[in-house]
């Protein structure tokens, strides 16, 4: 499924200028991207390229745009009423932003887990099948087996699988969180997206999620956004600052908590300022 | 006491006042309908008294008491009576004599001085009849074509054998004439405009002609046999009759054919008056209505209601839904939709009868006028759809409605999260599924609860429909067994309008008014179920959002 | 898994079908949506296309002369038939000439004969509606002639759902063809008036010798043989003082005769009474000077329209006195013509009529609207003779160079005018200017009267009783549910308040007026009584309450008064019940209504203000109430907790800082429950008269807007005047409770911002 073209997924030409992270094909190029929000820019000149299953974090005090940034890989600032976007995005080597993207599915391919857990009103197993019916799959056996297969990537088969007919806002905070991880990884995307998912939760619960989101770097590419730097510390390989929309350092996480670059990051993970 | 007014203590209770004045406004409105009406259908006994005239004659009274109420004795002597009291007050009875056409006063009010002692003679029959109301009087006789068959206390059960034996017949007769003959007269009706319609074609043929005029002779064959049968049965009904005695005395032979009903209140126990109570209820929201309405039953108002609610709903629901999902999920948010959104907002407190003009002027003589000329040239100059009609009156009562359903589907799709919207778009959903799937489901109770509010405002709207379709008494149901089966052209009752029209205009409103108070309880009782309904699937909705949103 | 997409730029198959599936769906949803709120605003342009005509302006073609052969004789009247198709030219010598109205065209023509030697001297037309024209003769005789039409239809053979229409003119005669003496002498007949109908006929003439000669012939069938007797009295009528006589104007119910003599005096006669017609008084209808050069009767015969030679226009009708004597009234002037006016023909049906003038200009105007509606000119020559068409949309003009000149009117609304739908206005046959509203009535020549204030006082007056008693009620009981209820309290009686505005008003309209009304009546001192007592025992509860010992009292707890106040209001209305019966005994004869007619004496109703303004009331205390309450319970609590801290009681912090910060909230409030009080219809057409008075006393009814459009609407025809008068007022109260509800709304918008900020 995730096995596309290769090819022209690095370029190599751009390593100069381009922060990235070293020996890892690229999952997800940005190049020069900017994003208004009517007038006011949130995001100015950012270029990095996310390395293919691997944990790459954004930290950044509030405001700075990790969010925005991270909503674009999935194109949901597509509903921000007067969000501009310039610049390019390249997912196997094409541009998410060209005019005959199909965001459907590009959002399918992409997947997105938000700051709070949001399942739908449905039971447990329709929460997690409700991907795979809109792309036209109905077939019981697949379902069955691919809704099996999505709780357990997302740690919450042994729990739940006795009452996959219960509704799912009847879990726990932390239960709710894995399963609309679930419900993403049903659909077997490239890239997963978290935003912040754990600011809602428990510190078990976070553990928990912490755990699991090692388990899923093994097939997935997974991009997080947190405010927590420990926890970007404890979870992602690489690690991007951003600061007033700007990618101010991006590298391999020890490199950047142990000798950051650049100043601003330096006083940021020493807590001088944020 | 001037800390305690000046701490402000007795303007709360001021205030409170307000609030238990008008609780006690509500409750008494319900209480009075709901007393008033509950009674009608119980057997009332009949009374047998004296009465002294102003001319000191004292003269036999038989009749039921319908109203009791102290009045000043000044008022009472205004009006003529001789009233041999001190006390300022006295009361009055309001009797129903009946035997209208006896009497020619059905009631009148008595003043209690001038009364005597009531008794309760278990032999007064109170007679329900299909004509001139109800006759009270002493059973006589029972005549079978002008032979007496049985007398004094035999007569009554008797009685009771042919009643049963009459009521039959009747209601064969009545089905003979209505739905049989009713459907021959339709069929010969609809004849008619086809050949005339061929006609105004240009293409009725000599042998169309022919066969129009095979198929009418047809028609009129069957239809003679039917009137044959029909004779037969009324014949036979006219066998029996009864012999009752009046209060003044005289003696009346009244036949079976024109009794509804038959009973002996006084010898009633409390038993057998329940199951008459329930036999009434029944006989009230079933049958039809009978002497200009104020007798009977409310069934073609209660079908007309139902049936106009039902199709109002129809229209209400995917158009209001509709405007609204295209206004919170389409729409631009902007000045624009926003000045829309008030002003639709605003439509719900525009007077109704503005809609009923609005109604009768477009819909019935614009689009109806346009869709006879269209459709039913052949019936012209008689209106098909150019005139009132539950069609027009649905539609009118739909755009009444609307604001109610637009509103509240709003304010259901507001409250569902935005954060499970964007699961469902990050999932690779499109708009319509995310809207289809997750956002309609979960804003459906919303929905419910403003088409309900919807259905009880217009079960309860009486001023637009007295210009776009209801009638006083319609001859038909817009629904019978004649092809096409639902007439949405036809004019119809209605239950609001039912107690406007028998309370206010009818010839004789005392008679009426038990059977308005039992129409408007049935009405208060359908407003106030539906109106718990939606308040309490409101209150349970905002509640699940409440927890949807915490989460 | 496989048949996922993973291309994210694909676009055909199962997902091409999904994409169309959700364009598709958001189309129908932009069009449905739309529709809807199209076809919603829609109502309101919708009235308002149907209101706009009566705003028109009347408009006259340009005249148009017809190429009719040349008269022999003078012309002396001019008809034309109800569809203005065909049009007959009556001359001075008997002749009579039918043609077409459209083209002139020739249709053939009639002559009306006097017998061999004798000559004709005058000519009478009677009223336009009967169609009936006489000739006097020298001999004293006259002939009576009727127009006639005969209409038939033949099938089309182009279109066989239109039948071609015919219309045969032909000249009949009521009475026989033979003459019928009118003068019993003999003598020429110099001026003639006659009237002819089903009833009966008469004819009053001038005689060359001078006298005044009035014949009445009455006919009747035999039922068994059919045979036409008639019979006739001739008598003769006192002269007018001075002057000579130069018209005679008989009205078409021949009752009353109006002589017009000297230069400006008109004499009435009453001749109903056909043996002894008297003359009942001579008035100057013009001031010194001015000469009356034309007269006509309007239709219904009520009134007199006077032309002089200086262009002026007057309306004049008898008016009843005190007395019960009439006296013939100037009623209004009309904007005058520019030159003298030489003749003046009515409308057939309405009460308008045309004017022609000594230079050619030709008026057309309405009585009771007051209203000059339009002047054309004809040419430069004096207007001759002139007629309207019997539906008043066509005019025939003869100018003194006598060829026949025609014009097309189009003026269907000439009844409205703002004089005549907000002022007094004086119609035939009342005694002084007044507001009315009757728009129709049994006889065809009644005259319309459409004045919709008192319609817009009753529904003020209605609305007014109606805030009286909401107003206080549900404002009060807003503040208290809001602030000072306990929760559990409010539970119950948010919904009460719920069931409340949703009992259909055709309820409360009949209880109020089959049980309400009645109970008022007997009980009349006692209800007054109750409103009086009621605060006093709110009042009174609260004291006792406060002088209770705590210990007990504590026990309720706050928040709980209003259900302890149940109790004292059920007593206090009982009481106030039972006293009223004492106070009306001892005061007011024991029949206070009787009392309040005989010594007031006020207008009292069973079914009066009262009764509306409470059962209105009720249906509006629940809109007041829930807005206002919305608006105190959103006050921000941080406000009100600062004053309680501050050592404020709980009122003073609501009277000082809650009530302040709602205060647009609950003027809102009020706003939306005056809208609603405003177009209620139900309850104010069952528990009120309907009558159309104007009076602001509390014991008499009213008629308002919206019941007036319910009793109406259904009867008035499509198209007329009084069906777009009825639209407008239903754009006058759909206007009226949008703009009040949208201003409600704004105010509490801002309300709600201004909430969100502090």
């Amino acid at each position: 499924m995730s096995d596309a073209p290769k090819s022209h997924a690095i370029n190599l030409g751009d390593i100069t200028r381009t922060p990235m992270a070293h020996t890892s094909e690229v999952a997800i190029e940005v190049q020069n991207l900017d994003l208004y929000y009517g007038n006011a820019q949130a995001l100015k000149g950012i270029n990095m390229k996310i390395p293919k299953k691997r944990v790459t974090a954004f930290i950044g005090p509030s405001g700075c745009g990790k969010s925005t940034l991270l909503r674009c890989f999935n194109r949901m600032n597509d509903l921000v009423d007067n969000c501009r976007v310039e610049g390019k995005i390249l997912m196997d080597g094409k541009n998410i932003y060209d005019r005959d993207v199909n965001v459907a599915l590009l959002r399918r391919r992409v997947g997105m887990v938000f700051q709070k857990p949001n399942p739908f009103p449905k039971s447990i197993y329709e929460n997690v099948a409700y991907g795979l019916r809109i792309m036209g799959i109905n077939d019981k056996k697949t379902l069955d087996t691919t809704v099996e297969k999505a709780l357990r990537g997302a740690a919450l088969w042994d729990e739940v699988k006795d009452r996959l007919q219960d509704s799912g806002m009847s879990l726990s905070g932390g239960q709710q969180q894995r399963l609309v991880i679930a419900r993403a990884v049903a659909l077997e995307p490239d890239v997963l997206l978290l935003d912040e998912p754990a600011s809602a939760l428990d510190p078990i619960s976070t553990a928990k999620l912490e755990e699991l989101i090692d388990e899923l770097k093994a097939n997935y590419t997974i991009v997080i956004v947190t405010h927590n730097m420990q926890q970007a510390a404890r979870v992602s390989d690489y690690t991007a600052f951003m600061y007033l929309g700007e990618l101010i350092e991006f590298g391999p996480t020890d490199e950047l908590f142990v000798k950051p670059k650049n100043k601003q990051t330096e006083d940021y993970i020493t807590g001088r300022f944020g | 006491m001037r800390d305690w007014f000046k701490g402000g203590e007795p303007w709360i209770w001021m205030t409170a006042g307000a609030v238990a004045l008008s609780l006690v406004m509500v409750y008494a409105v319900v209480w009075l309908t709901a007393a008033r009406g509950l009674v009608h259908w119980w057997p009332k006994p009949v009374v047998e008294t004296t009465y002294k005239e102003a001319d000191g004659r004292v003269v036999r009274l038989i009749g039921e008491v319908r109203e009791r109420e102290e009045v000043a004795v000044v008022r009472l002597r205004e009006q003529g009576y001789n009233i041999d009291t001190q006390d300022a007050y006295t009361h009055r009875y309001l009797f129903k004599l009946g035997n209208k056409d006896i009497t020619g006063v059905d009631f009148k009010w008595f003043p209690a001085p001038n009364l005597g002692q009531f008794t309760y003679p278990r032999d007064l029959i109170t007679i329900e009849r299909r004509e001139w109301g109800n006759f009270y009087g002493h059973l006589k006789a029972v005549k079978q074509e002008g032979q007496v068959v049985a007398e004094g206390d035999a007569a009554w059960e008797e009685a009771q054998k042919r009643l049963e034996r009459g009521t039959a017949l009747f209601r064969e007769a009545l089905r003979l004439e209505k739905v049989d003959i009713g459907r021959i007269n339709y069929q010969l009706e609809r004849l008619r405009l086809r050949e005339r319609k061929l006609m105004l074609q240009g293409r009725l043929t000599e042998a169309d002609k022919a066969e129009f005029a095979r198929q009418r002779d047809k028609l009129n064959a069957d239809y003679g046999v039917l009137q044959e049968r029909l004779d037969r049965v009324r014949h036979d009904l006219e066998r029996d009759s009864l012999m009752v005695e009046t209060m003044e005395g005289q003696v009346v032979e009244i036949p079976f054919a024109k009794i509804a009903d038959l009973y002996m209140p006084n010898a009633m126990n409390t038993l057998q008056k329940a199951g008459f109570y329930a036999r009434k209820f029944w006989e009230f929201i079933s049958d039809d209505p009978r002497e200009a309405n104020t007798e009977g039953g409310i069934f073609p108002a209660i079908f007309g209601t139902v049936m106009m609610v039902l199709l109002m709903s129809v229209m209400v629901t995917p158009l209001g839904i509709m405007a609204a999902v295209y206004m919170r999920e389409y729409a631009k948010q902007g000045p624009l939709i926003r000045t829309i959104r008030i002003s639709v907002n605003n439509l719900a407190g525009v007077p109704s009868i503005v809609y009923g003009v609005f109604g009768l002027g477009f819909f019935v003589y614009v689009l109806g006028g346009s869709i006879d000329e269209l459709f039913f040239p052949e019936a012209l100059p008689a209106p098909t759809f150019g005139s009132p009609g539950i069609l027009w009156a649905s539609l009118t009562l739909a755009i009444l409605t609307l604001p109610v359903v637009i509103v509240a589907t709003e304010e259901g799709l507001s409250r569902v999260p935005r954060s499970v919207r964007e699961g469902s778009l990050a999932l690779g959903a499109t708009k319509a599924e995310t809207l289809w799937r997750i956002v309609l489901p979960m804003a459906s109770p919303a929905m419910m609860t403003g088409l309900i509010l919807a259905v009880a405002r217009a079960a309860g709207e009486v001023a637009p429909l007295m210009l776009v379709g209801v009638v006083k008494l319609a001859p038909s149901l817009p629904v019978d067994g004649n092809f096409p089966f639902i007439h949405l052209e036809r004019k119809f009752m209605h239950l609001g309008f039912h107690i406007y029209d028998v309370g206010f205009q009818s010839p004789n409103v005392e008679a009426a008014r038990p059977l308005v108070y039992a129409t408007a309880l049935l009405l208060v009782i359908i407003i106030v179920v539906l109106n718990l309904a939606a308040i309490s699937m409101r209150n349970h909705l905002r509640e699940k959002m409440r927890g949807l949103e915490g989460v | 898994m496989e048949k996922i997409e993973t291309n994210i730029s694909k676009v055909g198959g199962y997902t091409g079908r999904r994409m169309a599936k959700d364009k598709l769906f958001k189309h129908v949803m932009t069009f449905g949506g739309l529709s809807v709120i199209i076809a919603i605003s829609a109502i309101f342009f919708y009235l308002a296309s149907v209101v706009l005509p009566i705003f028109m302006p009347a408009s006259m073609d340009e005249f148009k002369r017809l190429p009719l052969p040349a008269a022999q004789s003078g012309v002396v009247h001019y008809a034309a038939e109800e569809l203005a198709e065909v049009g007959m030219r009556f001359q001075a010598d008997g002749k009579v000439d039918f043609f077409d109205l459209r083209n002139g065209k020739a249709l053939g023509g009639d002559r009306i004969t006097p017998p061999a030697g004798v000559k004709i001297t005058t000519f009478a037309a009677g009223d336009p509606s009967q169609k009936v024209v006489a000739y006097g003769m020298d001999n004293g005789h006259m002939l009576l002639a009727r127009q006639a039409y005969q209409v038939s239809f033949h099938p089309n053979p182009k279109d066989p759902t239109k039948d071609i229409r015919s219309i045969k003119p032909s000249i009949d005669h009521p009475l026989g063809e033979a003459p019928i003496a009118v003068d019993p002498q003999g003598r020429a007949l110099r001026l003639l008036t006659v009237q002819s109908s089903d009833e009966g006929t008469t004819a009053i003439a001038l005689t060359e010798d001078g006298r005044l000669v009035m014949t009445a012939i009455t006919s009747r069938t035999n039922l068994i043989t059919g045979e036409v007797s008639t019979e006739s009295e001739s008598v003769e009528l006192p002269l007018p003082q001075n002057g000579e006589i130069r018209q005679l104007l008989l009205e078409v119910k021949q009752r009353d005769l109006y002589v017009l003599h000297g230069d400006r005096q008109v004499s009435h006669y009453d001749v109903m009474n056909k043996s002894s017609p008297r003359l009942v008084q001579t008035v100057e209808v013009a001031p010194a000077g001015e000469r009356v050069t034309a007269a006509t009767l309007l239709s219904g015969g009520y009134s007199l329209i006077l032309g002089t030679d200086k262009g002026n226009l007057t309306q004049w009708f008898q008016v009843r006195d005190k007395d019960n004597n009439n006296h013939l009234t100037r009623i209004r002037d009309f904007k005058p013509m520019r030159h003298a006016v030489t003749v003046i023909a009515p409308e057939h049906f309405r009460k308008g009529f045309i004017v022609g003038d000594a230079k050619g200009d030709v008026g057309l105007y309405y009585a009771t609207s007051r209203r000059h509606l339009l002047t054309r000119s004809s040419g430069s020559e004096p207007v001759q003779v002139l007629a309207l068409a019997p539906r008043a949309n066509a005019a025939l003009v003869q100018n003194t160079d006598g060829a026949l000149q025609t014009a097309s009117i189009k003026n269907d609304y000439p009844e409205v005018s703002f004089y005549a739908t907000w002022q007094k206005v004086w119609y035939e046959s009342y005694q002084e200017p007044e507001y009315v509203w009757q728009s129709s009535a049994a006889t065809s020549d009644f005259e319309p009267k459409f004045s919709v204030a008192p319609l817009t006082f009753g529904t003020l007056k209605a609305a007014f009783y109606a805030m009286l008693v909401a107003i206080p009620l549900a404002v009060m009981g807003a503040i208290f549910a809001a602030y000072f209820m306990s929760p559990r309290m409010r539970s119950v009686v948010k919904p009460s308040i719920e069931i409340m505005e949703a009992l259909p008003t055709v309820i409360l309209g009949f209880l109020a007026g089959l049980w309400l009304a009645p109970f008022v009546d007997n009980n009349l001192a006692g209800t007054l009584l109750a409103i009086f007592l009621l605060p006093f025992s709110f009042l009174l509860s609260a004291y006792i309450w406060h002088r209770l010992p705590v210990s007990f009292t504590q026990r309720v707890g706050p928040g709980w008064e209003a259900a302890l106040l149940i109790l004292p209001i059920i007593l206090t209305i009982w009481l106030a019940i039972e006293l009223g019966h004492t106070i009306e005994a001892a005061f007011f004869g024991g029949n206070m209504p009787h009392w309040v007619t005989n010594e007031l004496g006020w207008t009292y109703e069973q079914r009066n203000s009262l009764v509306v303004g409470i059962a209105m009331g009720f249906a509006v205390i629940p809109n007041i109430f829930s807005i206002a309450e919305d608006a105190v319970f959103s006050v921000p609590k941080h406000l009100t907790s600062g004053s309680l801290a501050l050592g404020a009681t709980p009122w003073q912090t609501l009277w000082n800082v809650v009530l302040p910060t709602a205060s647009p909230g609950i003027f809102s409030a009020i706003m939306v429950g005056l809208g609603r009080a405003v177009g209620e219809t139900m309850i104010v057409l069952m528990a009120t008269g309907n009558t159309a008075v104007m009076d602001l006393s509390i014991f008499t009814g009213f008629r308002t807007l919206s019941a007036n459009i319910g009793v109406e609407m259904p009867e008035a025809a499509v198209g007329t005047t009084h069906y777009r008068l009825l639209f407008f007022s239903a754009l006058v109260l759909f206007a009226f409770t949008f703009l009040v509800n949208t201003a409600a709304e704004l105010v509490r918008q801002r309300l709600r911002e201004k909430y969100s900020t502090l």
